[in-house]
């Protein structure tokens, strides 16, 4: 109701707050790069295997919808102009391009991300912080720097997995659901997609992965004492993730075809 | 050797995995059917019905539309480039776009946001009841559940989500032709084009639309009751709602648009 008693007050608290979000995250990536040679590799090792393990099966499903859904939203085109030849393209292109790095961004928010933050704000809720900090043992180099490299290095490969099962889930729709032969599918896929078009998916990945696991870090570690503040934490930081994936993905596409 | 344990092991997690999630998705539509016919038979709480939907539906607006609109943006100037690789002109987009809009990517992207933000709000609600044991003191005082609590959520969320499906594709709409004005000159009377959509795709969106309204509400409140002792189970609960939104959100639209697709 605020914003209609008094728009400039609603407007200038939203900036605020949101100035204080972004400063804190940027302050949280200038903390972490200049620790990171410090990491521990025992948790990065963990990490790199839970996170991993964790989001195979939410990965291997992305890429199962991807294909399916690109596979039958083209196909209504292709049975209206009966082009079967393009296909494949037209899959593998914005699968790869656009929609695989985008899910699998939305999705590693939602399981990892997600995960992340209620971790870390459980920890500073039940003071497991602060004895880590009387132990001498630093949080940002024990628990944060492990995490921003194990997300990092799990979402850029994780994506190579999903658009192999794009692509394989597409062939298997297309001769299902359109009739269309293996042969035809992948002769269209490998003779007119680019090698650009895989590594431009990846690239975006590699940046959603940097991005998720700021935010997500950034609000477990702010999370106020109380343990009902969790489930509206972890709330916050994934609308802000998803936000900020679809932002960055705009910025990354005009960058890319421009 | 090794190979073969490897394999064993993830022949063993995929059965457990397929377990799993036909256990949820089976309680899951136990607890809409529940809902459904508790929302016939019983007397509605209106007010908390309004406020659900003040929650579900107004609140939400403002990140809706800044969804939808970057998607806008970011899919005009792929296809804005696109057209003109192909055939040198970007006249011709508005059409497939506002047919893509109603029939995938307003349910689908809206769905996914929706997913993230009502499924997880309602579940943190939902989880943190039951853990401070108000749940049980509800039940204790003779109130009905699935009465009470779910269908004011599911009634709003059924009807706010498919009113916030509508106006996403608006303001798709509006912010694609803005881009392709001023990226590709196109003018908005020839950009705006409803030739290319046909009955099967309205059909198709709203079918989608209403589907996902049903689901996000009571995915929310499934995974806020899956939760047991702890303040960690929070967390946990507020994570599987948005597993599982995202998942039946994707799963949604693929069986609808099959359908749809051997259909038509």
């Amino acid at each position: 109701m605020n914003i209609i008693y008094n728009p400039i007050i609603f407007i200038g608290n939203r900036f605020l707050s949101y100035i204080t979000v972004i400063g804190g995250i940027l302050l949280l990536l200038v903390e972490i790069i200049k620790k990171i040679f410090k990491i521990s590799y025992k948790e990065l090792i963990y990490e790199l295997y839970s996170i991993g393990v964790q989001s195979l099966p939410i990965i291997f499903m992305t890429g199962v919808f991807v294909g399916t859904i690109m596979v039958i939203q083209t196909g209504f085109y292709v049975r209206a102009y009966n082009i079967t030849e393009v296909l494949g393209w037209g899959a593998g292109f914005t699968g790869f391009r656009e929609v695989a790095p985008l899910m699998v961004g939305l999705m590693f928010s939602g399981r990892i991300g997600a995960n992340n933050t209620a971790e870390l704000a459980s920890m500073k809720v039940s003071e497991q912080l602060d004895a880590l900090e009387i132990l001498t043992i630093d949080p940002i180099t024990y628990l944060i720097i492990p995490r921003f490299i194990a997300i990092i290095i799990m979402i850029t490969l994780l994506t190579v997995i999903a658009d192999f099962m794009t692509i394989l889930s597409g062939v298997f729709t297309a001769k299902l659901l359109l009739g269309i032969d293996y042969h035809i599918f992948l002769d269209s896929f490998f003779s007119y997609i680019k090698i650009s078009d895989f590594t431009t998916g990846l690239m975006k990945s590699f940046v959603f992965g940097i991005m998720i696991s700021l935010i997500s870090s950034y609000y477990g570690l702010n999370a106020k004492r109380s343990s009902k503040s969790i489930g509206f934490l972890v709330n916050t930081s994934v609308v802000f993730t998803a936000t900020g994936i679809f932002l960055i993905d705009y910025i990354l596409t005009t960058i890319f075809e421009l | 050797m090794f190979i073969f344990k490897l394999l064993k092991d993830f022949a063993l997690y995929l059965g457990g995995l397929l377990v799993y999630s036909q256990k949820h998705s089976d309680g899951i539509i136990r607890l809409l059917l529940k809902t459904i016919i508790t929302s016939f038979t019983s007397k509605l709480r209106l007010k908390e019905t309004i406020k659900q939907a003040y929650f579900i539906g107004y609140k939400t607006i403002p990140f809706i539309s800044i969804i939808m609109g970057i998607l806008g943006i970011i899919l005009v100037t792929e296809f804005g480039m696109q057209g003109i690789k192909i055939t040198g002109t970007a006249t011709e987009v508005g059409g497939p776009y506002l047919q893509l809009i109603v029939r995938q990517f307003g349910p689908f992207i809206t769905g996914m946001m929706l997913a993230n933000r009502v499924s997880t709000s309602i579940s943190a609600e939902i989880s943190s009841m039951k853990i401070t044991d108000q749940i049980d003191a509800l039940k204790m005082n003779g109130a009905d559940i699935t009465q009470y609590l779910i269908v004011p959520r599911f009634i709003a969320g059924f009807f706010m989500i498919f009113i916030l499906i509508i106006y996403a594709v608006l303001v798709a709409e509006i912010s694609g032709a803005i881009t392709a004005k001023h990226l590709f000159n196109v003018p908005y009377e020839v950009f705006i084009n409803f030739q290319f959509v046909e009955k099967s795709d309205i059909i198709q969106g709203v079918v989608k639309s209403f589907a996902i309204g049903a689901f996000i509400p009571i995915i929310g409140v499934y995974s806020g009751l899956m939760s047991n002792e702890g303040s960690k189970s929070v967390g946990d609960s507020t994570t599987r709602a948005v597993v599982m939104g995202l998942s039946a959100v994707g799963m949604i639209d693929l069986v609808v648009g099959g359908a749809m697709f051997i259909l038509t």
